[in-house]
């Protein structure tokens, strides 16, 4: 953990500066895990109750942060369990499993109006929302969140070897169904 | 990107997520300012105290120093002077007065 990260989230600790150092954090991580959260529930109303319900989650549960990894590492955790809680009580309120309502939220996607893509982009929406849960969280932050998979290793706590494989299966799922349609 | 949100969302997201956080928590900052001035007016209490004690033990090592040193005089050193020499030790108002009583009948 760098210095400037354990002045921050001893910033956060302490009572007298917690506030203000808790609107920076929101300030400066707001949008990555807006982002991510959205592309696990697809709906900005969803995505909205889960971004704070993942903010409040962090700021009460700072003072057990234990600095083992970096903190967005600690945050990016956090937001994908608040993302598939949220998934499990709507899907469970509904009768539906988790699967079946996140397939459901695609196919309406079209008629969402903060959705913005063309027919080729409901399609892979569609498309990854049929992926088994692990490794539809993991082909969103690979392929459109970029990101490496050593930090998806420690997000998801999963050796790197399994992300990869995981990451191939997705792929090689998402090209088949993609070439079927086209 | 395929999905977006609504015009000015992430402004007002930091509001309502930092207007939640803040009501979670006032009491227990005050309680702690509180708290910390109490810790405070305890060690400073404490050390006064101790300040003080040392103080008195020093003054009463002194003091014993001070009456063992005499003690030293007068039962030891003394028994080993001769009248001579112990009115060289003395000043003369101090003589004056034992010649007063060598005059009494």
């Amino acid at each position: 953990m760098s210095t400037s990260q354990s002045i921050f989230v001893n910033a956060l600790k302490d009572p007298i500066t917690k506030e203000e150092a808790f609107r920076l954090l929101v300030s400066e991580y707001k949008e990555r895990l807006y982002w991510h959260i959205r592309k696990l529930v697809l709906d900005h109303d969803d995505a909205n109750d889960v971004i704070q319900n993942t903010f409040i989650k962090i700021y009460l549960n700072i003072d057990g942060f234990k600095e083992n990894s970096a903190l967005f590492t600690w945050m990016y955790r956090i937001a994908t369990n608040e993302a598939l809680n949220f998934i499990n009580s709507k899907a469970s309120k509904m009768g539906l499993q988790n699967q079946d309502w996140i397939e459901a939220k695609a196919d309406r996607l079209m008629a969402d109006s903060y959705f913005d893509g063309d027919e080729a982009a409901h399609l892979l929406q569609k498309v990854v929302a049929r992926l088994p849960e692990k490794q539809r969280i993991v082909f969103n932050m690979k392929y459109f969140d970029g990101m490496t998979y050593e930090a998806i290793a420690e997000i998801v706590d999963t050796s790197v070897g399994a992300l990869k494989a995981s990451y191939h299966h997705a792929v090689k799922k998402i090209k088949t169904e993609l070439n079927d349609k086209f | 990107m395929d999905f977006n949100v609504p015009s000015g969302y992430f402004d007002t997201l930091e509001e309502a997520v930092v207007r939640k956080a803040r009501s979670l928590t006032p009491p227990k900052t005050q309680e702690r300012k509180a708290t910390a001035l109490y810790y405070f007016a305890g060690i400073a209490a404490s050390l006064t105290l101790v300040f003080n004690l040392i103080q008195y033990q020093q003054n009463q090592v002194i003091e014993i120093e001070d009456q063992a040193l005499n003690d030293y005089i007068e039962s030891y050193y003394m028994d080993n002077l001769d009248s001579y020499e112990m009115l060289s030790m003395m000043e003369d108002a101090e003589i004056e007065l034992l010649s007063d009583f060598s005059n009494k009948p």
